[in-house]
């Protein structure tokens, strides 16, 4: 190794490690996850919700990743605003994140749900805990790489005592489960100086019951996204990256 | 050689940095020297992850030997007749080898005591989870556990000269004795309780190899998916396992789980309710921190309530005595028919012989967490 190179592995990882530090409080773009089923607010604690179709459930995990960051101008140009970011909704300081992005009107944002080919081949390991592909819980095996979402919960018949309910367990993962998503749910406008607020919904109830590919909870309450239960995962990664919009 | 004159530098300039912070000292009386402590580090074993020492409890020789005897010395309790390690006992990693404690002044302990290690990679402390820190948990123990007073610990470590020095040079200026830094202290012990050294880690050094039996229980049942997904496996590292990144060997998964111990017939029917009684939500009752699997053998009798006795009844446990009840895990996928049910005499031998590898004699018998007082 001579001196330059390992001058500029120095610097970079000075660099990488500055700007890690600034991603999630600093600049003046936010993105806020909040989380629905229906028109209710999603939360783990207390709460048993109804489907209105014979169905209870609750959930006491979400997590997730996306990626490749977009904001899309009126001009149909597109700026890139993060290469990834991580959601756990369980964790306030993981359920928003602040990019810098050039002021202006926009009329729409895109991202991808899970991570990039080059991002799932990466190991946690070599990042910082506070870094989004930093080592996090339940969400990296070996063999199968990030899990993309991670949703867990328990489901009943309607007045159900979930005594012999059903475990729900949505490990999603692998590349052939990352999925696009281009979103234009108004025009919004960050502004020359503060901060633009951006509210991203996510509706769980959508992820259960969009047509053309509705996943019943009985049927399909989980998969690991091994081989075998692979499709499970496919049909969940396209419902899930369809629940999503955008509000101000 | 540039390289090192580079390195050479950067360590100067951190030398300058640091020298620039220290305060200046002129008129005390006491030697500076009794305020200094020596710095302390942890080594990282192979495939841990990072350790991440707080940034208001760094380690120090002092620091640790301070905190190793204030967990061995029954002082710290009101009536000086139990210490830490009344209950946290080394042959049983720190577990209490027992169901439940007696103490004079609060009777028996509600629940089986832990065993203590690698802590450092931990992040909720007790059965559910009720401390977030270290220190904290140590305030939890020493005010339920131990019939503790701070005040009247305080004044009894205040007689004793060893204590008062060995609490200057650890924590420096102005050199008194606080809870806080008993806390600290006991802390910074126990964050060096470090297991990673058993013929299990041998194997994934490449410094020993598993039996036939050992590998089956690892990789065939312990590492494997039960029957609906991928083979026919016991699935346990969904829980005893760590998955936040490649080979992580913590072997824990820092969350909690309801594994089907007991019936309940409503999410409230639960007689301990665990994290519930932490966050108040009825969806969390029955949930539990999943216990250490490393040094498996040595801590028994096993659960938190100590029910089973050996490994054998746990794995049977697994196979054909789940209960169903509101909140049992979504990975307990057999818990419909009580079990796994399909476990083999032979998967169950290899289980128990797989998890007997976890146990590391190194840190059982490392003279550096001994009683120092029985030296
Ligand atoms: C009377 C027995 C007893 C004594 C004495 C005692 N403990 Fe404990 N300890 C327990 C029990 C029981 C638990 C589990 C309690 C629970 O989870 O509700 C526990 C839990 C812990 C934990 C949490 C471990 C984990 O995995 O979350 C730590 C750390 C700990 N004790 C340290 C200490 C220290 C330090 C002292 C001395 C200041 C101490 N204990 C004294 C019985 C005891
Ligand atoms: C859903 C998560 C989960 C799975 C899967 C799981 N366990 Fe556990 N395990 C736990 C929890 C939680 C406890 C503690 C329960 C309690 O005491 O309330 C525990 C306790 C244990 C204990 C006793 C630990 C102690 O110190 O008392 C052993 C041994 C054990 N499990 C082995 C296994 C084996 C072997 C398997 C696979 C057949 C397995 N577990 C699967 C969550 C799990």
């Amino acid at each position: 190794m001579n001196k330059s190179f390992f001058l500029s592995l120095v610097s970079l990882l000075f660099l990488v490690s500055i700007s890690s530090c600034d991603k999630k409080n600093k600049g003046n773009f936010e993105v806020k996850l909040n989380g629905f089923v229906g028109a209710q607010p999603l939360s783990f604690s207390n709460t048993i919700y109804s489907d209105g179709a014979g169905k209870d459930f609750f959930f006491n995990r979400l997590k997730f990743y996306i990626s490749e960051v977009r904001l899309v101008r009126t001009d149909n140009t597109e700026v890139d605003v993060e290469d990834v970011a991580y959601f756990d909704y369980a964790d306030n300081n993981w359920k928003s994140f602040s990019v810098e992005a050039p002021s202006g009107e926009y009329k729409g944002i895109k991202f991808n749900v899970g991570l990039n080919p080059t991002q799932n081949a990466t190991n946690p390991d070599d990042f910082k805990a506070s870094d989004p592909l930093g080592p996090k819980d339940d969400m990296f095996w070996e063999w199968l790489k990030h899990r993309f979402i991670n949703l867990e919960g328990k489901a009943d018949v309607s007045g159900g005592s979930f005594v012999n309910g059903v475990g729900l367990v949505y490990h999603v993962g692998r590349d052939t489960c990352y999925r696009s998503v281009s979103l234009s749910n108004g025009n919004f406008i960050i502004p020359d100086e503060g901060k633009k607020s951006i509210n991203l919904n996510l509706d769980l109830l959508k992820v259960f019951k969009e047509q053309p590919a509705p996943i019943d909870m009985f049927l399909k309450p989980g998969t690991q996204s091994e081989d075998n239960d692979l499709s499970i995962a496919i049909q969940f990664a396209d419902q899930f990256s369809k629940s999503f919009s955008y509000s101000e | 050689m540039k390289k090192l004159l580079f390195l050479l530098g950067s360590m100067l300039v951190i030398v300058f940095g640091l020298q620039q912070c220290k305060p200046d000292s002129t008129e005390i009386p006491e030697p500076e020297e009794n305020y200094k402590s020596t710095p302390d580090t942890i080594k990282r074993p192979f495939n841990f992850p990072p350790i991440n020492i707080p940034v208001d409890n760094p380690l120090s020789k002092e620091g640790v030997l301070l905190g190793r005897m204030l967990f061995y010395d029954p002082l710290l309790s009101i009536d000086s007749t139990i210490s830490c390690a009344s209950c946290h006992k080394q042959e049983n990693a720190f577990a209490d080898g027992g169901k439940a404690f007696s103490t004079s002044v609060f009777g028996l302990t509600k629940r089986n005591s832990p065993p203590l290690f690698n802590l450092v990679w931990m992040k909720d402390f007790f059965w559910d989870g009720r401390a977030k820190t270290l220190p904290q948990q140590v305030e939890d123990a020493l005010i339920h556990e131990q019939n503790f007073n701070a005040a009247m610990a305080v004044s009894k470590l205040e007689k004793d000269s060893t204590y008062v020095a060995l609490f200057k040079k650890a924590f420096g200026k102005p050199g008194n004795i606080t809870q806080q830094k008993i806390e600290k202290a006991v802390s910074q012990f126990m964050m060096t309780l470090i297991s990673a050294d058993s013929k299990f880690d041998k194997v994934m050094r490449g410094q020993a190899t598993f039996t036939q039996l050992e590998f089956d229980g690892f990789y065939n049942l312990f590492m494997k998916d039960t029957g609906n997904v991928g083979g026919f496996g016991a699935d346990c590292f969904h829980c005893h396992a760590n998955s936040s990144g490649a080979s992580n060997l913590t072997m824990m998964d820092n969350n909690f789980h309801n594994n089907g111990l007991d019936y309940a017939a409503n999410f409230n029917d639960f007689t301990d309710k665990g994290l519930g009684a932490i966050t108040g939500s009825f969806t969390d009752n029955g949930l539990f921190r999943t216990p250490h699997i490393r040094n498996i053998e040595v801590t028994g009798p096993y659960m938190r309530d100590g029910r089973f006795s050996t490994l054998e009844e746990v794995v049977e446990f697994y196979n054909s005595g789940l209960k169903l009840s509101p909140t049992v895990d979504p990975q307990m996928k057999f818990a419909h028919q009580g079990g796994i049910q399909y476990l083999s005499a032979y998967d169950k031998q290899a289980l128990v012989a797989f998890m007997k590898t976890l146990t590391d004699t190194t840190f059982l018998n490392n003279p550096k967490f001994s009683n120092p007082f029985e030296q």
